[in-house]
């Protein structure tokens, strides 16, 4: 056997796995022989080799540790199911209400923007009315506004004066009171106001008036122009 | 073994303090004095002792359970160790405390030759003293040492046989074991003596 195999068997040997084919070796080869000397004080310093011990905090605070990331990987695990619960809540609330609103959107028209639509109560079948009616009817309109306005005017212009013995008269019609002094500004306010909203009413009158001359008539001629408001 | 592995794992995930108290029991030893022995320093074994606890715990549900836990616990602790000390050589001002070493402090052995073995050792390199460390100082068989290394074992028994020749050799250079060849020849691993024999 050369020294090579003898390698193998002395691994053997520190093994714990001594073979007789080991001390044959030595028995014939002295350089091993003394080299196995070495090699068992080795071992009998090796068999003394023991861990070192760990200091006696260490298992204490290794525990400590562990514990604390314990209580934090349930925190996180509690806080993963608190955000998903949140989200697929969420989520299931945005579909609810674009599924709600789905039906609320859809008009029988072409209505393809997506505008909401006035729901319509009279029938598309109706024809427009006459644009000659229209405008007699603005006009009217507007008359009666000014009419308005004045008397809202004149009625307000009564409280600015205390009250008078004698039953409120309508302004338009001026009466020579007792009091001549109160009755005066009265008269002026009244008079101030209707003056000022007149040529505004006028003005509409016109304005229809020559607008309904130049439609084409369907019956008459310019008899809206000259109606006269209530 | 398996069994009591995974009933101990599955009561540390649902954060069981005993559990958790005899997971650290049951490791901190081995892992303690193996990170000593690689990094020659105790307060960065403590440290790195705190990390490899903590990546075990986080990583216990990655544990495969039809493999003993062990292996598993100590290769984490190598890895860990690798990086530690691959940090260290970046950090150049640190070399200093090197010197707080184990080999000028045995607290456990006495003997001058356990003292020597222990120096020896702490220069050996860093796979060879793994191997050498769990196989006596720990007594783990080659089979587990090479699932925590995650290696054959036919390295492994390479590895130890080779960490065994150098600290051989050390001694021998220190004059602690009888030398059979002049100090100057350094023992080959692999090649026979008649070759040895030849070149001188």
């Amino acid at each position: 056997m050369n020294c090579r195999a003898w390698e193998e068997l002395l691994q053997r040997h520190l093994d714990g796995d001594p073979s007789s084919g080991l001390r044959r070796h030595l028995l014939g080869c002295p350089h091993c022989a003394a080299s196995h000397q070495a090699i068992d004080r080795l071992l009998a310093g090796v068999a003394q080799l023991s861990s070192p011990a760990s200091p006696p905090y260490l298992g204490d605070s290794l525990t400590r540790t562990l514990l604390a990331e314990a209580k934090q990987q349930q925190a996180r695990r509690w806080r993963r199911r608190v955000f998903f619960a949140g989200f697929a809540a969420a989520a299931a609330a945005l579909l609810l209400t674009i599924w709600a609103w789905r039906p609320l959107s859809r008009s029988p028209g072409e209505n393809g923007k997506g505008e909401t639509s006035v729901v319509q109560i009279e029938s598309p079948a109706d024809p427009a009315p006459p644009l000659r009616d229209s405008m007699a009817r603005a006009g009217e309109a507007v008359a009666k506004l000014t009419n308005r306005t004045a008397n809202d005017a004149v009625d307000r212009s009564r409280t600015l004066v205390p009250l008078m013995n004698g039953p409120a008269e309508p302004l338009t019609s001026v009466s020579t009171g007792p009091d001549p002094q109160l009755d005066k500004p009265l008269r002026e306010a009244a008079g101030g106001v209707s003056n000022g909203l007149a040529p505004v009413a006028e003005s509409a009158r016109r304005a229809v008036g020559l607008f309904l001359r130049d439609l084409p008539m369907s019956r008459g001629d310019g008899a809206t122009a000259n109606d006269k408001p209530s | 073994m398996t069994v009591d592995d995974a009933s101990l794992v599955r009561r540390c995930l649902g954060a069981e303090t005993l559990a958790i108290r005899q997971l650290v029991e049951r490791f901190q030893g081995d892992v303690y004095g193996l990170c000593v022995r690689l990094l020659g320093h105790r307060q960065d074994a403590e440290d790195v002792t705190q990390e490899v606890f903590l990546r075990v715990f986080r990583s216990l549900k990655a544990w495969d359970a039809s493999r003993p836990l062990k292996p598993w616990v100590m290769g984490i602790a190598v890895n860990r160790c690798r990086t530690w000390l691959a940090q260290r050589v970046k950090r150049p001002e640190l070399v200093d405390y090197l010197h707080d070493t184990l080999a000028g402090q045995p607290d456990d052995d006495s003997g001058e030759l356990l003292t020597e073995i222990r120096s020896a050792l702490a220069e050996v390199r860093l796979e060879y003293r793994t191997v050498f460390v769990m196989f006596h100082e720990q007594g783990q068989p080659y089979e587990d040492i090479a699932q925590a290394l995650s290696r054959p074992v036919g390295t492994i028994k390479t590895w130890l046989h080779r960490a065994r020749l150098e600290i051989l050799d050390k001694l021998k250079r220190r004059g602690m074991l009888p030398d059979e060849e002049p100090a100057t020849k350094a023992v080959t691993p692999g090649k026979s003596e008649s070759e040895r024999r030849g070149k001188s």
